[in-house]
This record gives C-alpha cells, structure tokens and sequence, in this order.
C-alpha cells in the first residue's frame, strides 16, 4: 500500500495500546443497551391516550353545555327529520314560536345562579324537541323548503334553463318572510328602545321562522311582536342568557343555510315571477336592489326577475 | 468463526445488545487511540470517543451494510471530529494546510507522570512527529494504522477523491518515516 510503512508501523504499536476507562466502557454500553431495551411505557402509552382522549371530549361536551345550551342538540334536530308519522303534524309549528318566546322572553324575575342553570337546562330539550317536530311536521308538499341548499340550488339552475312549469304548488313565503323580518330586525334594532331585548326576540323566532315554512300565508311570528319592546327591561340577564342561546342556535341554523342568501332572495323573487304574483316580485326586486345596490344580479337571473 | 461487524451492527439494530457489545469489544482500542492521537487532551478525547459511539447507536436503524463498518465508524468519527476541528477555529481548508492545523502534541503515555521517563526516548519522538502533522495528514494516518482503512476507505469516510487521501497518507508516511529515521 505505502511503500516502507512496516517499519513505521512496528514503531507506531510500540506507542502502545492504550484502552478507554472502564466507566467509559459502561457508560456506552449502558447507553447501547437502553437504546434496544423494549420501553415499559410504551405499553401504557395506548391505553393512557384513550383515555385522555375521552377525558378530553367529556370536559369539552360538558363545557359546550354549560356555555351553549342547545347548540349540540339544535344542529342535529335541523339536520335530521322525523318519520312523517311523528305526531302532531299541524300543531307544532305554531306551538315553536311559543316556546321560543319562553325561552327569549322570561318574565320570572332573576333566580339564583344554580336555580339558573337548571331552568337552562331544563329550556334545552323544550327548545330541541320543537326543532325536530317542526322538521317531522312538515307535510310532503311542504317539503320544499328543506331541502338542502345545494338542492335548492339545481333546482334553481334547472328552473332558470328549463320554461316555467304550467302549474306549480304555491311555494312558501315564508322564508321571505323570514328574511324580512331579519333584516326589519337589523334595520330596527339601532332605533328600538331597549334593544337588548329586541334583538334577541327577533333572532330567537328567525331560524323556527324559515323553518316552520307553514303554508299559511300570514306569518304565525310577525316581526312587529319581535320588535316590539319588552317589558321585562329590568331583567337583562335572562334576556342576555336567552339571547346567548338564541344566536348559538341561530349560528347553526345560519351555517346549514347557504353561503350566499342573496341568492336565495333572487331565486325567490324568479319564484314569484314563474307564479304571476308579479306584484309581490316588482315590491322584491326593487327592495332587493335598493338594499344591495353594489350586487351585480347574474343575466339570466336578471331576466327571470326583472320588474314588468 | 466470528461473526463479520456488519452482521452484529444489523442484529444491534434488531435489538440484540449482545451484539453491540461484540462490536465495541473489537473498536473500541483503535477508536479510543485515533481519537486520543487527534486531539490534545484526553478529557477531550473521551467526550470524543462516547459522543462517537452514542452517534452510532443512534444511527443503528439508518445503518446499511454497504461498506465495511468500520468505514462507516470511522465516518462518523471523521465528521465528530471536523465538528470538533470548527469550535476550536480551524476549517476543512486549514485541515490539509501544511502550516494552519498542527496541534499541540497530542496526549499519550508520555503524558501520564509514571511511564514519562520511560518511553521518553522512543516514543515522544513519533508522537511529537504525528502532533505535528497537518491534521487531514494527521488523521489518514491514524485511519490507516488504528482503523485499518485502505486508501479507498479512507476517501470514503473523509468524503475526498481517493487521490486526495492517498496523497496525505503518502505525505504523513514520509515525514514520520524520517523522524524516525533520525534516531
């Protein structure tokens, strides 16, 4: 390899051998050893997790209750409906606006914390249940309106591509309605006097509105009774705990709807015009362009929706 | 027939710890004496050598027996040491410079008090010889004599051309040969 290193070589093994101290020795040994050893914890280490994992979403659920009343109840009952054969199929969207109003507008004077907590808890299931009957009361040819927004939305597309149909079921006004009243409500709630209890009455009564989608042309919850002040403008913190509840119900109900209401209104008001009320549909556009001066209305929407 | 190290490094790396200890029984001297012989305090030198080690039982499941082991150990002790090289101020560059890397000489039995004046003689002079030589010298050197490395194995763990490492050895063989020559 290199010439004349052997002697080199013998010279440098005379240097001697010189060895790493046997602490050092064991060290890394002990070291090498730890590193292969099956680990004890990690047997614990499923088991262990599991648990934290359901310790954690206990305390979470809990924590949701305590917090929003309702909301984990809320969403599903709007998202699922019962079987048609559920009872009470005409009562129970006009006994929801009732319950609603319970719940937004308490007239019993403010009770203990913990009396509190357990009249909230008693509120849940009477606010829930409405929800889910609404949802099972709703007759076959009531069932328009709950369809799923992306339902909605063919529909809408396959009714601006295709002719009007020569005779429709009357569609429920109601969501209309519905949104009159929100935005009456917003408009509104700066100018109302004790608007802490305005508002709260009215977004209590908007998601069982829309939902309700009663056939009835009057509106079983008008805006005026939302808007109207309350008496109870010594108590706000029930009215602020009821209002805490509505809109936690609202959020989800708010979610479920599409992103774009504007939309909606404009598919409304095509609706409108498709039925001849022509009337109603000039009142709506002229409304709608008032309010969304700045939304540029689609073409062929425009064409279906435009005043005559 | 012993096992080959490539062999017991795979059966470390499957969890046999018998298996590393084999393998430390056979490197640990050539290890511990190329580190010892690269730097200037044993202190050093230990912290060195364990790092080195711990660096391999870390690297055990990466381990590949693509060449021999103790290529691949003394990889691992090249780039500890370059490390080493770079917190002390010294760069690869000042590695291969003839004038910019020697080191004080390096400890050794000379440095122990009871076998100083016995190995005197003989023995300071080579070291003194091997403390002076640039360290990438210095360090092909050790790797031919404690490790074993062929030229080619010496340019693989120093990651340099084989012409490269051939040369340092051939210099570091040359200028220990005549300081030893001298006596």
């Amino acid at each position: 390899m290199i010439d004349g290193d052997d002697k080199l070589s013998k010279r440098y093994r005379d240097l001697g051998s010189e060895e790493p101290p046997r602490a050092l020795d064991e060290a890394i040994l002990a070291s090498a050893r730890r590193a292969v050893a099956p680990r004890t914890t990690q047997r614990w280490a499923m088991p262990v997790s599991i648990a934290a994992v359901l310790v954690l979403a206990a305390g979470v659920t809990l924590r949701m209750q305590q917090e929003q009343p309702g909301i984990e109840t809320a969403a599903p009952a709007s998202e699922y409906s019962l079987p048609p054969s559920s009872p009470e199929p005409s009562a129970a969207p006009e006994k929801v606006p009732e319950k609603k109003l319970q719940v937004a507008e308490p007239f019993a004077p403010p009770a203990t914390k913990s009396a509190e907590v357990e009249s909230r808890r008693d509120e849940q299931p009477k606010t829930a249940k409405p929800a889910a009957k609404l949802e099972a009361s709703a007759p076959m040819q009531n069932a328009q309106p709950l369809e799923s927004d992306s339902r909605k939305e063919k529909k809408a597309f396959a009714d601006a591509a295709a002719p009007p149909p020569a005779a429709m079921p009357a569609p429920p006004p109601v969501a209309a309605d519905a949104l009159r009243a929100q935005r009456a409500a917003t408009q509104a709630a700066p100018e109302a006097a004790p608007t802490r209890q305005a508002a709260p009455a009215a977004v209590a009564r908007e998601p069982f509105a829309e939902r309700g989608s009663a056939p009835n042309p009057a509106p079983a919850t008008p805006p005026a009774t939302a808007l109207a002040p309350s008496p109870t403008a010594g108590a706000p913190a029930p009215q602020l705990r009821a209002k805490r509840d509505a809109s936690g119900a609202v959020a989800d109900l708010a979610k479920e709807r599409s992103a774009d209401p504007l939309e909606r209104e404009l598919e409304r008001i095509a609706k409108l015009r498709r039925e001849g009320r022509h009337a109603e549909a000039d009142v709506a556009i002229e409304k709608f362009r008032r309010e969304n001066p700045s939304y540029r209305i689609p073409e062929t929407m425009w064409e279906q929706v435009k005043p005559r | 027939m012993e096992a080959p190290d490539e062999q017991l490094m795979l059966a470390y790396a499957g969890g046999d710890a018998g298996a590393f200890e084999t393998l430390y029984a056979r490197h640990k001297g050539p290890l511990y004496r190329f580190v010892l012989r690269s730097v200037k305090a044993r202190g050093e030198a230990e912290d060195l050598f364990q790092e080195i080690w711990i660096r391999a039982i870390e690297a055990r499941a990466r381990y590949e027996p693509k060449a021999k082991f103790s290529t691949w150990l003394y990889t691992i002790a090249h780039n500890r040491l370059v490390d080493h090289w770079r917190t002390k101020g010294l760069s690869l560059v000042s590695l291969d410079d003839e004038g910019g890397a020697v080191i004080d000489p390096p400890a050794g039995p000379s440095a122990e008090p009871d076998r100083r004046a016995e190995g005197r003689q003989t023995v300071s002079r080579l070291l003194e010889a091997i403390a002076a030589l640039p360290a990438a010298q210095r360090e092909a050197f050790l790797l031919h004599e404690e490790g074993g490395l062929s030229v080619a194995e010496i340019a693989a763990a120093t990651a340099t051309p084989e012409e490269t490492a051939k040369s340092r050895l051939r210099y570091a063989v040359n200028k220990l040969r005549e300081a030893i020559d001298d006596d």
